[in-house]
């Protein structure tokens, strides 16, 4: 199935039922419960984190689902059903059984504003890609899908070189650095045993998986990450996973890893020699040469580790798409919050000058000459990138403990991430553009 | 007319050029006018082609604008015209730096040499850019050739920073302990440049400082074990190897007292009394005592008795016009006192000192001793010491002597009158929790309930359960709940997990729709918890969730249900 074709008939099927209602329900019907519960994502939502995971299980089990994109803050539908209404009260969060006639003038409300319904059908399978050392850094989607309590899988490298990726939907990345440089803190964390970890598991994999060294391993696993998405797949990634795997797809045949990661020092011409048409999202970018810093690109619009090119954290804006046109970047966009404080990561953002010209922008800082949370589409699947590490830990230092979800229940960061998360879930149409 | 307007206009073209030209470069600069500010330094560069601050403003300007580039043939001439200013030079080498490749640095830095072959400056430079780039072991050698040459002790701890960066663990602390040998004042530096060493690498570089690097090896070595949360065994090593050296000695005490107290712990705070008690025998008159009422603190916070005692008994400060250092060492010491049960001496001390404390302080010690009678069982005393005291502090106390004595229906007025926030969070949760309890139990005396609840506070909780649940007897059903619910929350505290919850599980059943059985549900979940009885405890906290959606502990069992299952961090 081509999975960002939404199928018409998903949403026609809706409308003319709810009209059906409506054409019943006069009189004393008007009291009657509707078959669905309504889940709030609004200000009046008391866990809006929490929501999306009660409304995952809920299609797991085979409930049905709708999206309502920009009502209520982007609220949903769900089959009225006492395990949706016990999970919820567990989770904290607020659901509203409705009667038939307010069921008729939310569809009414939805048809004549920049609203839609998207039906949601199947939970998507879900695969976090996860090295097996601990890194001493959190990792946002996971922590995200735990409080939620969304069902994944992790997968590594063996895994995805083996072709595992095509048994799920949904791939999310993280701070994996696809260069193969160990995100460039060889040098400035030497002697730090979580390194040393890091390092010993990279190159034993890599031997074990018949590659000469690590650079080399992460390049053939961005290759296969990036046949998964031509396949179909729903790329998802954050931090430094976004600009490395754009760089290692460029950069198929050249060397842009330093010495202390494949033995021989970055190829001095390499910029030049990036074929960004293998990438995802950037063209044009130029690499930083120096090993000892840890940056890898003009890419990232923030260059949090370098003392001179550092930018100050600003706030980022999401962009209001139309519902019914632009269904996709509508739902990537679902939020109680328009304005969103910015967060740092080893990328934190997208230099709007790198970005290619069909990337669509979710959201970006108005004025700065970066963007935040871009969206596009390769071969029969897409992809979203979201800058930054962890939206409620804006400094996020290696080592910080892991931010505990349940002090931001309704944080607008984390909703952004949950949305990529149910996206496909929803049922597929023709898009209009 | 017309020739009038038109000398005022040449006088305006002469003129105004000649106001610009009047301006500050420096002023320039500052108002982001760059362009007017580089013509400026270049005019004043064109005058004295040795001005070292235009040269520096020039540069400023030049960054700023992105023309380094133009830099190069002023700091040509200048670079002629004083060949041996270290500024010029430095500022030659960082143009061409941030300009040129190795090559043109390379030879940047030999000029620089030639020119003030003493200076370890062009070493230093030369090797933080190699450093900066990752290129460390080049950078090492730079430092090691200037050492070669020059021999200056400057370049030794150069070395050792970049030892340190290269993870070169038994260099750094070979090169570190050199440079403190020649200048002591660099053991902070040391010690704190070494301290990242990961553990498993720490007993070799411990083992040469203390045996092969002298008692400058041994000063680092006792700073490091203070940083490693070895503060005793640091102030072993560094009392044996202290310098007869008036100077050095204080500055070395100084510094190991404030590392070994950044731990936090008693043993820290321990270590840190003995080195400020050795300080004060280094030191004299005020100087002395000061030192000593350091170590008096360092000791009280340490909860050694007889080590502040020990201070206190040498500071020769008169009571009358004590001072406010001597008054807080002597608040804490009576405090220490009072919690170590030797209430009588703590009672004394208050006595003599009462007049000189902050009443602040004075009236936190009345409130310590009196819970120190207290727990000795000796409330008149407690009672007599606070008088008509009051503060609010002072009622939270006597609602405490009037619940352990059983005059439940006063205790309950004196907590009301104490308020919320008096005395510490910890103890206004426990006496709120405590006027939950009496409102539940809903009768005037009960000094068997008193004495039980007297007997938590000792050391005997299980009797003390057993009693509870006695006095819990002859109670209606929401305040035996209410009782019970306390005892079982005791014996969960005492790891005794089987009362524990023989103890809840009746809780809730004596009084299931009761305003009590959300809390014994919570403390039963818990119980569950810590003894990793996992299903059970999500049992609870989800009965309880659903079965009293509108207690005030939901979104506390909320936030546990999340921990037991996964969903959020252990923290």
């Amino acid at each position: 199935m081509k999975r960002r074709d939404f199928v018409g008939a998903g949403v026609a099927a809706c409308v003319p039922l709810a009209f059906g209602d409506l054409a019943l329900g006069v009189g004393g019907r008007r009291s009657r419960r509707a078959p669905w519960l309504l889940v709030p994502m609004d200000e009046r939502q008391t866990n809006h984190l929490k929501a999306y995971g009660v409304l995952f299980r809920a299609l797991k089990r085979g409930a049905t689902g709708e999206w309502l994109l920009n009502y209520r803050g982007g609220s949903f539908l769900v089959s009225d059903d006492p395990v949706v209404l016990r999970e919820a009260a567990l989770d904290g969060v607020h659901v509203e059984p409705i009667t038939a006639s307010q069921e008729v003038d939310v569809r009414g409300t939805i048809a004549a504003s920049n609203m839609d319904s998207v039906p949601l059908e199947k939970a998507p399978r879900v695969a976090v890609y996860v090295p097996p050392n601990t890194a001493p850094w959190d990792d946002a989607v996971t922590m995200a899908l735990e409080y939620a309590g969304i069902a994944y899988d992790k997968v590594w490298d063996p895994e995805v070189l083996a072709g595992g990726l095509s048994d799920y939907e949904w791939l999310h990345l993280h701070h994996e650095d696809f260069t193969g440089q160990y995100s460039k803190f060889l040098l400035t964390a030497s002697g730090s045993p979580w390194l040393r970890e890091m390092v010993r598991v990279y190159e034993r994999t890599a031997q074990a998986l018949g590659f000469a060294n690590p650079a080399d391993l992460k390049k053939a696993a961005a290759r296969a990450i990036r046949r998964y998405v031509e396949d179909g797949g729903f790329l998802f990634a954050m931090c430094t996973a976004t600009e490395t795997l754009g760089i290692a797809l460029a950069a198929e045949d050249v060397d842009v890893a330093a010495a202390f990661s494949d033995g021989t020092p970055m190829d001095p011409d390499a910029s030049a020699r990036l074929n960004w048409e293998r990438s995802f999202a950037f063209t044009g970018a130029a690499l930083e040469p120096s090993p000892s810093v840890a940056s890898f690109s003009d890419i990232d619009g923030h260059q949090v580790n370098h003392a001179v090119r550092r930018q100050p954290l600003g706030a980022f804006t999401l962009f209001n798409f139309s519902a019914k046109i632009d269904p996709v970047p509508a739902m990537l966009v679902q939020c109680h919050r328009n304005v969103i404080p910015d967060f740092y990561g080893l990328t934190t953002s997208f230099t709007r000058a790198r970005l290619r010209p069909d990337v669509i922008v979710l959201a970006e800082e108005p004025g700065a000459p970066w963007v935040k949370y871009i969206h596009g589409n390769r071969g029969e699947g897409t992809w979203t990138f979201f800058g930054g590490h962890d939206p409620e830990d804006p400094q996020h230092q290696i080592g910080d403990p892991p931010t505990d979800l349940s002090l931001h229940p309704h944080s607008p960061g984390y909703r952004l991430i949950l949305n990529n998360v149910l996206f496909p879930a929803a049922k597929k149409r023709e898009l209009k553009t | 007319m017309r020739r009038v307007r038109s000398a005022l206009l040449v006088l305006s073209l002469v003129v105004l050029p000649e106001l610009a030209l009047a301006q500050s470069p420096l002023q320039l600069e500052r108002d982001g006018r760059l362009a007017e500010a580089s013509g400026a330094y270049r005019r004043a560069l064109d005058v004295d082609p040795a001005d070292v601050s235009a040269l520096l403003g020039l540069e400023r300007v030049l960054l700023r604008l992105g023309h380094l580039d133009s830099l190069r043939r002023y700091l040509t001439r200048a670079v002629r015209s004083i060949p041996t200013s270290e500024a010029v030079r430095e500022l030659h080498f960082r143009t061409v730096a941030a300009l040129d490749g190795d090559d043109s640095v390379a030879v940047v830095a030999a000029q620089w040499m030639a020119s003030i072959p003493t200076s370890t400056n062009p070493y230093r430079a030369w090797a933080q850019w190699l450093a900066s780039r990752g290129r460390l072991e080049e950078a090492r050698a730079v430092i090691a050739r200037g050492g070669e040459r020059i021999g200056d002790i400057r370049l030794t701890q150069y070395g050792a920073q970049l030892a340190v960066q290269a993870a070169d663990w038994d260099d750094a602390a070979r090169q570190w302990a050199r440079a403190v040998a020649a200048s002591p004042e660099l053991t902070a530096s040391a010690s704190t440049g070494l301290r990242r060493i990961p553990e498993e690498r720490r007993a070799p570089v411990l083992r040469f400082l203390t045996t092969e690097a002298g008692p400058p090896g041994t000063w680092i070595a006792a700073n490091l074990l203070a940083a490693w949360d070895r503060p005793g065994e640091g102030w072993s090593l560094l009392a044996s190897a202290l310098p007869n050296d008036e100077s050095q000695a204080p500055v070395l005490l100084r510094r190991f007292a404030d590392a070994a107290s950044e731990t936090g712990t008693s043993e820290g705070l321990r270590a840190r009394g003995f080195a400020l008690e050795r300080l004060a025998e280094l030191l004299r008159g005020p100087a002395a005592d000061r030192a000593r009422l350091d170590a008096a603190q360092a000791f009280a916070n340490a909860g050694s008795l007889a080590g502040a005692q020990r201070m206190l008994d040498r500071v020769s400060v008169d009571r009358g016009e004590s001072s406010r250092e001597a008054a807080a060492a002597m608040a804490t010491f009576i405090r220490v006192l009072a919690d170590a049960g030797q209430v009588e001496a703590a009672a004394n001390r208050f006595r003599e000192w009462e007049a000189q404390l902050a009443p602040r302080d004075a009236e936190r010690i009345r409130e310590t001793i009196a819970w120190a009678w207290i727990r000795r069982g000796e409330f008149a005393r407690g009672q007599a010491l606070l008088g008509s005291d009051s503060t609010p502090g002072a009622h939270a106390v006597l609602g405490w002597i009037a619940l352990y004595q059983g005059e439940l229906a006063t205790a309950r007025h004196h907590f009301d009158a104490a308020g919320p926030y008096a005395r510490e969070r910890a103890e206004a949760t426990r006496r709120a929790a405590m006027l939950v309890l009496l409102e539940r139990v809903q009768v005037a005396r009960h000094p068997a309930l008193g004495a039980a609840l007297l007997g938590l506070e000792g050391d005997k909780v299980s009797r003390a359960v057993a009693e509870l649940r006695q006095a819990a007897e002859r109670l209606g059903s929401s305040g035996r709940a209410a009782v019970l619910t306390v005892a079982g929350e005791a014996a969960s505290k005492e790891g005794d997990a089987a009362t524990a919850e023989a103890v809840l599980l009746e809780a809730i059943a004596s009084d299931p729709q009761g305003p009590m059985a959300p809390s014994a549900e919570y403390q039963l979940a818990t119980v569950y918890v810590s003894s990793g009885r996992t299903d059970e405890a999500i049992d609870r906290l989800e009965r309880l969730i659903l079965t009293y959606p509108r207690s005030a502990l939901v979104p506390q069992a909320r936030r546990l249900l999340d921990r037991v299952r996964g969903m959020v961090p252990n923290s």
